[in-house]
Order: C-alpha cells, then structure tokens, then sequence
C-alpha cells in the first residue's frame, strides 16, 4: 500500500469535482487515485462511485481517503455510474476518468484554463497508453501518437476536436447537467455528449500537454469488447445526430469522412484489395496495406521524438497495421450491423 | 477511439488538405478582422507534419520504383508496354482519391442545403398552422 506524499496534499485547492466509476478495478483504482491525490492542483473531491464491485474496489478507495459512493444497484455502464454521482456534484467543474488510468501530474492544472472562454464546456487530452507490451497494445501506442500529434490537433485547429475522450476529460458542470448527464442511449456516451455540445452551440477543446495514460486491452478478449463497443457506438451516434451533425462546421465533414472510411475503404481494404491481388495474379497490389507506413510514421515519431520513445515506436508500428485492420473488420460488421440489419447492439462491456 | 483507416483512406487526404489551407484560413479571418485562435506555433506544428508526410510519401514512392519493376507492379493491371505505368498509376490513385473526398465533402453541403431548406419550411407551416 503506497501512501499519498504529504507535501501534494497543500496543492491550491481548485473548484472541481473527480469522478471515478468503478466496478471491479480493486487492482488499478490505486494508481488512479494516487496520480490524482499527487496532482499539481488539488480537485475539491474525488468520488469513486463503486458501481456494486464484488472485489475490494471501495476498500481500496476508502483507504486513500476518497469519497465512496454505491449506487442501489449496478448502473450496468460507466455513463450510468457517472450520471449517477452527478446529482451529488457542487463544484462548477467536474472531470470523469476511468479506473484504470493515471494522469501525468500536471494535467488537471493544464486542462483548467481552456474553461477561462465561457462558451468552452469540455477539455479533453492526449492519451497515450500505460503499457506497450503486446501486439494490441503496440498498435494502440502507435494510433493514439498519430492521432494526437496530427489528426487531433487538425481538429482542435478549426475548433471541433470529434471527441473529448470518456477515460479523461473536463467539463462545466451546469453545461453536463443540461444535457442530462452521459447518456446510456449510444455505446459511446462521450462521442453523444461531445456532439450534442456542439450542436447547441458550445465549445471543445483538445489540450495536448495534459496527457493520461490509460491501460489498453492487451489481449483479443479484452480488444475485442473494447472494439465492440466503439465500433457499434460510432454508428450509432452517427446515425443519432445526422441531422444536427450537418449544422457544425468542419465536425460534419470530419465525422463524414470517418463515416465512409469506416465503411467503404475499410470494404475496399478488407475485400476489393486481396480479391484483386488474386483475380490478377499480382502480389505487389498487396503492398497497398502498408503502403502508407511513411504517412502514418511521420506523425508518430515526431510525437514519440517530443517523449524520448524513438525505440518503442519504432518497435510498435509494425503492429498498428495488423491492428488497423482488426479495427477495420469490426467497424464494416458494427455498420452492417447497426444500419443494414438494424440490429443494435446496446450491451455494455468492458475492455478496459 | 480512433475512426476508420488512420493513415489510409479519404480521411489522410482530409487532414492534409485541412492543414495545409490552415494559414490560409487564419489569412482570411484577419483579413475581415476576425479573431484567429490558432496559434502559429500550432500551425506551423500541423504543416510540418503534413510537409514531412508528402515527402515522405514521395520518397517512399521513388524507393519503391528502385526495388519493384514497372512490369511486376502493373501486371494484370495495365496493358503490356503501357508506359509511362507508374506515374499514370500514382496520378490515378491520387485523382481517385482526391475526387472520391470532393464527392463526399460536396454530399455533405448538399445534405446540409437540404436539412436547412426542409427545417424553414418546416418552420414556416408550424407558423401558418399557429395563425
């Protein structure tokens, strides 16, 4: 058991609330908890909501001097939990983070000031995973460089990063209330509620220098519910805000062309390309599945070269495309799914 | 959660293209006197990037006709002694691509043109009905 060094606990104490949902994390909850009791800013509270953990989730909690609270029943997702400790929330800021994630020490103290412009109701930041150990997470590391060192901040440039990721993210609290908390209607509740923000007019911001670093699925079990869930919850968020999606400038046509590479490239990539390469006889069209590793390199070594991760990037590419084309597979089935068969699927699970 | 082929697809054109008409963007903004929020740094940050992107598009391009024949990458492809293959080839990719993201980004505007005619009409008769 590590104890909470005294010198952080005189931090400047600021206006925000913590939300951690959990529900069977007795074996990560520590280290979230101690990254933020060890913040450079002090949150007013920290609540773990214990979402009717059978393991020793709450004790853990307990013992590092944290609210505790226990929902009568289990809310059946993260959204719910989270919703469920909003009502008990005071300050005008909270944050949600999982219990599998830590936060770099200063993160808090960089997320707070994009609140300073009124019309900003959520703060989101980079994410880089805690372990790159196998295949899964290798791939991971190297998708989330290249998205936050290039795609994200794209995003943020023209004011609409698409999404203030669930594991660690900000908000203004009377902006979340109105919404009505996280919403349980789609299978990804922080790309809903990242949407309906902008739909009504508010804004988002990407803060790359607060960073988290969340644990990944590191086996097929593991990925494979986690990509479930997203997959299924993109289409149907896509197919929630259609129509109010068309009103917010750059998001509609980022959110669009995600939409057709999910579906139509990820068709092409999976199908037209092995089928042509073998109706053809020629091998070398299958060069097309790596043929853009120095589009995707570029971007991930400059961000692995700003964290002294040269090695491990370099080491990991080779399994971000074995697992962009595992992501591929899961997003063409969610949208066959979802929109052709209109088969929804609305059973949350966890894959870290 | 990352959507899509990152890297691959449209969406690689889409956020090239978004960063590369960045500075022409914020050009424009302070032209009509409007406040720019992106910071040069940032930009310049998303341009070197997307510059060290074509580049090393390029050169991955030019090591790939030292390594693959001519002959082995468009056979079946294209007819025999079809030359010059390989430019025709990158030129085709890149105009399918680029004209694939112009049909989806002009779909969209359409789309859009639509939602915003159909909501004032729809506006329009609430108000008759009202009266």
């Amino acid at each position: 058991m590590r104890s909470v060094p005294t010198s952080e606990r005189r931090a400047r104490v600021v206006p925000l609330t913590v939300l951690v949902p959990a529900y069977n994390e007795g074996t990560s909850i520590e280290d979230t908890l101690l990254s933020l009791l060890t913040q450079s800013v002090a949150p007013a509270e920290i609540v773990v909501i214990d979402d009717c953990s059978t393991d020793d989730t709450a004790a853990v909690a307990e013992r590092l001097g944290v609210t505790v609270i226990r929902p009568p029943r289990n809310t059946g997702s993260k959204a719910g939990a989270q919703t469920f400790a909003l009502s008990q929330v005071t300050t005008p800021y909270v944050m949600a983070i999982d219990a599998d994630t830590t936060l770099a020490s200063d993160a808090i103290e960089r997320l707070l000031p994009a609140f300073e412009d009124p019309d900003v109701v959520a703060a989101c930041g980079s994410v880089i995973p805690r372990r790159v150990r196998s295949i899964w997470e290798r791939g991971r590391y190297v998708e989330y460089l290249f998205a936050f060192t290039f795609y994200k901040r794209v995003q943020e440039a023209y004011g609409a990063p698409l999404i203030a990721s669930g594991c660690f993210s900000m908000y203004r609290a009377d902006a979340l209330r109105s919404m009505g908390g996280w919403r349980t209607r789609t299978l990804a509740e922080d790309m809903d509620l990242t949407w309906s923000f902008y739909e009504v007019g508010w804004k988002v911001r990407f803060i790359p220098e607060a960073v988290s670093y969340p644990l990944e699925p590191h086996n097929w079990h593991f990925l494979s519910k986690q990509l479930k869930r997203w997959s299924h919850g993109f289409v149907q968020n896509v197919r929630l805000h259609r129509r109010e999606l068309l009103t917010v400038s750059f998001l509609r046509h980022a959110v669009a062309v995600a939409f057709w590479d999910a579906v139509v490239a990820a068709a092409a990539y999976l199908v037209v390309l092995p089928i042509l390469a073998f109706a053809l006889g020629n091998p070398w069209l299958l060069l097309g599945y790596v043929i853009d590793l120095p589009a995707v390199a570029v971007p991930v070594l400059v961000g692995a070269a700003k964290r002294r991760e040269l090695r491990p990037a370099l080491y990991s590419l080779p399994a971000f495309f074995v697992l962009r084309t595992v992501n591929a597979m899961f997003f063409l089935k969610a949208t066959w799914l979802e929109l052709v068969m209109n088969r929804s699927f609305n059973t949350y699970e966890k894959g870290h | 959660m990352t959507v899509g082929l990152p890297g691959a697809g449209i969406g690689g054109l889409f956020y090239l293209a978004s960063t590369i008409l960045l500075p022409l963007r914020s050009l424009v903004k302070r032209l009509r006197g409007q406040q720019d929020g992106v910071p040069w740094r940032d930009q310049a940050h998303s341009l070197a990037i997307a510059v060290g992107i074509i580049g090393a598009l390029w050169m991955a391009g030019w090591l790939l006709s030292l390594v693959v024949p001519d002959e082995s990458l468009t056979r079946g492809v294209m007819p025999d002694g079809a030359v010059p293959a390989r430019s025709v080839l990158s030129v085709a990719t890149l105009a399918v691509g680029i004209g694939t993201l112009l049909l989806v980004l002009l779909a969209v505007e359409v789309a859009r043109v639509v939602h915003v005619w159909s909501s004032v009409r729809q506006l329009d008769r609430s108000g008759q009905d009202s009266l």
